[in-house]
């Protein structure tokens, strides 16, 4: 048992900060503060992952093979950490999980064209899961890709497809076989952006992030945008679980912020006598997200570790999720109570951190349902965890 | 980073629960139930070296951790925090030069015959003791009381903790011309309260250097909160694991209770809970044995302890319904424990408070 970091692991992380604090240039963060870019796909986002294409910062997770640096889970969870701390909106889903499928199982031409692309920071890609009729349940899509030609013709509709106003390429799941079980018909594609049947109408959501309704209308796509085997997008969708989980309830943002905001709250006076922290709620407060920052950080580190193992349980990671999820809306809540009415102001004169930890607050119940809903967490704890019977 | 425990560990493991398994059943343990301090397990433990390694004469803190999860699941009438963390390794690590001697007492007799008594009422810091010392002639008369002293009724001799102008200090003193009353306390373990009005103690006695009690203290927390917390792991996991199969067995409205997503659920977040204890333990463990910096660590680790502790055996109660309370199932045993393992030492919210100071100290 031996419970840290190793030197070569620190020294990645301290690389890291310095790497990205030179990465994000005053007129980076002014773009990454207004709303319309939250998610990317600004110029300066788009410079940026262009430079971090060029130093060899993307495609971590990588096989070497195909041009990636091969990192392990735990280092993969670092550069998750460190670049989340910064608040960048890393495309991590085109990078780290359609880009090496891509070109592990993509065709000759994907592989040259879209894989490398992906490899240089100049392609992103949004995902193409959810339905309207098929979230949590995903397996129940209904998004079609019929043999047309030498290609295949597709016609759907899908929800949440976050990305997907900038997004060069939607990695889609569409159903290809109607006669077998739901999980098995099913086949992933890279479906372009400018084909005159795709459209999407944006939804705008609490947290100020737009996501879209994508809509694919007759939409015709060669051999080559297949990806894998026909009917194996099943497996393709759920290998990419492991990447989520990395992101999904990584600790580095919030410990981010509660380190900004303890330091903040030692250094501003409620009368002329005491700062925020010598205010006794406001302590109790602060050690509460402490303990859950503790434990969420070792959730983490356990999950990463069994993954680097290949002893990475359902268990495990239904845990993580459920844990980190709820930790946030905690965390969150009781650092908004440490400042106060200030935590909702937006003026920028008033405003605590430029509003980074309002906007989290709003954004952070995305996680409890999104990613597998909490409540199908727990069937999966109770069921496979402690062998109970099957929830009904 | 490695989250896996080694194959020594997990030898030890197997055979403190085979050992246990004769000292654990529900008869053997109902022998008890007035008096929850069984000797002729302390004897056994003894015997096959898993208080002190009998090749070294050492205590191994590790093997006392595993011991206290193991004592912890079986429900045993037995917690070695009192002689073997406080006495026993404070001693071995303050190089007390009478250490062999008492080693040599316990291996032969396999007795009771150290103790602690650190804990104070209303006291909820043991590293600031409120009974005083003032020095005299003949060493420090002290003033105040001790409570939930662990076996200091059969003990010979036990090791106190007092203040005095030149701080802290910590001695080992007979037990025999003592005020010593036994408590009744809910769970049946044998605690004492001691009356310390009026007792000398020599500088012989003394185990201490002046400056170091403090420092002594704080470690005997840090021990006894690693001990605390994995007497909780042990039961914590014995609850869960009964609520799992009482509910998967019991049927209403003609399927199992636990198909229920209401009740499935309350059982995985008793799961999320054990997790919780358990990494925060490992971690504390690590930086321990590793010699690192863990106050904040350890106020946490006691902060969990108590909280998850209150919150499964109180859900276990729910889960198990009727049963839960039935003196003729086993869970009310643990949550008797669990309550006083939540309670002593200070507790949930006083560790909180310190963690909280500690954390918004403006350096």
């Amino acid at each position: 048992m031996k419970i840290e970091l190793t030197k070569n692991q620190q020294k990645l992380k301290d690389e890291l900060k310095e790497y990205f604090s030179s990465l994000l240039n005053k007129e980076l963060l002014s773009e990454m503060s207004d709303p319309q870019f939250f998610e990317g796909g600004g110029p300066e986002f788009k410079k940026a992952l262009k430079i971090m294409g060029r130093d060899g910062w993307i495609g971590l997770s990588w096989p070497k093979e195909f041009g990636g640096k091969e990192f392990t889970p735990i280092e993969q969870y670092i550069f998750v950490e460190e670049i989340m701390r910064t608040g960048f909106p890393f495309p991590f889903l085109t990078t780290e999980s359609v880009g090496p499928m891509i070109a592990q199982y993509g065709s000759d031409w994907a592989k040259e064209t879209i894989a490398k692309s992906i490899l240089r920071g100049e392609t992103i890609f949004a995902i193409g899961y959810s339905e309207p009729n098929a979230g949590t349940d995903l397996a129940s899509l209904k998004t079609q890709a019929l043999p047309d030609k030498e290609g295949f013709k597709i016609n759907g509709q899908k929800i949440w497809t976050s990305l997907a106003n900038y997004a060069d390429y939607i990695w889609l799941a569409a159903r290809t076989n109607n006669e077998v079980k739901k999980h098995k018909g099913i086949s992933m594609f890279i479906v372009p952006t400018d084909n005159d049947g795709f459209s999407y109408t944006p939804i705008q959501t609490l947290g100020d992030v737009t996501t879209n309704m994508t809509y694919y209308d007759d939409i015709y796509v060669s051999k080559d945008n297949l990806v894998g085997e026909l009917n194996s997008g099943w497996d393709l969708i759920t290998s990419q679980l492991n990447l989520e989980r990395l992101a999904l309830v990584n600790h580095g943002p919030v410990d981010e912020l509660y380190h900004q905001l303890l330091s903040l709250a030692k250094i501003t006076k409620v009368d002329s006598k005491n700062v925020l922290s010598d205010i006794d709620w406001v302590k109790s407060n602060f050690a509460k997200i402490y303990s859950g920052l503790e434990t969420l950080k070792l959730i983490c580190w356990k999950q990463v570790w069994g993954m680097e193992n290949n002893v990475l349980s359902m268990t495990d990671a239904s845990l993580a999720k459920i844990y980190g999820s709820e930790y946030f809306i905690e965390a969150y809540r009781m650092m908004m109570e440490i400042f106060g009415e200030l935590s909702i102001v937006r003026d920028d004169s008033l405003s605590i951190l430029n509003s980074r930890l309002e906007r989290m607050y709003r954004t952070a119940s995305i996680l409890t349902f999104g990613g597998g809903t909490n409540e199908v967490q727990r069937d999966i704890i109770s069921m496979a965890g402690l062998l109970m019977p099957r929830s009904r | 980073m490695d989250f896996s425990s080694s194959s020594e560990e997990k030898l030890i493991r197997e055979s403190l629960k085979k050992l246990l398994e004769s000292f654990s059943s529900e008869d053997y343990l109902k022998k008890f139930d007035s008096h929850r301090y069984d000797p002729a397990l302390l004897s056994e433990l003894i015997d096959n070296g898993f208080l002190v390694d009998q090749d070294t004469n050492k205590i191994n803190f590790d093997v006392i951790k595993i011991l206290s999860e193991e004592l912890g699941y079986s429900n045993s009438p037995l917690n070695p925090s009192a002689l073997v963390s406080d006495v026993l390794i404070t001693l071995q690590e303050s190089s007390f030069k009478g250490l062999s001697e008492i080693l040599k007492d316990l291996l032969s007799n396999k007795l009771y015959s150290y103790t602690s008594a650190l804990n104070e009422p209303l006291n909820f810091e043991i590293e600031s003791p409120k009974v005083n010392g003032k020095l005299s002639n003949k060493g420090y008369e002290l003033s105040g009381t001790k409570i939930l002293s662990y076996n200091l009724d059969i003990a010979k001799k036990a090791l106190i903790s007092f203040i005095t102008d030149d701080g802290v200090y910590l001695a080992l003193i007979e037990t025999d011309q003592l005020e010593i009353t036994t408590l009744d306390v809910t769970s049946k373990a044998p605690y004492s309260k001691l009356n310390l009005d009026g007792v000398i103690v020599s500088k012989e006695s003394i185990i201490n250097k002046s400056g170091e009690g403090l420092y002594l203290l704080k470690d005997i927390y840090a021990r006894r909160v690693l001990i605390q917390a994995s007497l909780a792991r042990g039961m914590v996991l014995k609850m869960l694991e009964l609520t799992a199969a009482y509910t998967s067995e019991r049927e209403q409205f003609d399927r199992p209770i636990g198909s229920f997503q209401a009740v499935s659920h309350r059982a995985a977040n008793m799961f999320i809970d054990h997790q919780e204890l358990d990494l925060n333990l490992q971690q504390a463990s690590y930086l321990y044995s590793s010699g690192s910096d863990l106050e904040n660590q350890i106020l946490n680790l006691k902060y969990i302890t108590g909280n998850v502790l209150h919150r499964t055996s109180y859900a276990a109660q729910h889960l198990h319904g009727g049963m839960g309370v039935a003196k003729e199932y086993p869970l009310w045993r643990y949550c008797l424990s669990a309550k006083e393992h939540e309670i002593i030492n200070g507790n949930s919210s006083s560790a909180l408070e310190a963690l909280s100071k500690n954390i918004t100290l403006n350096q």
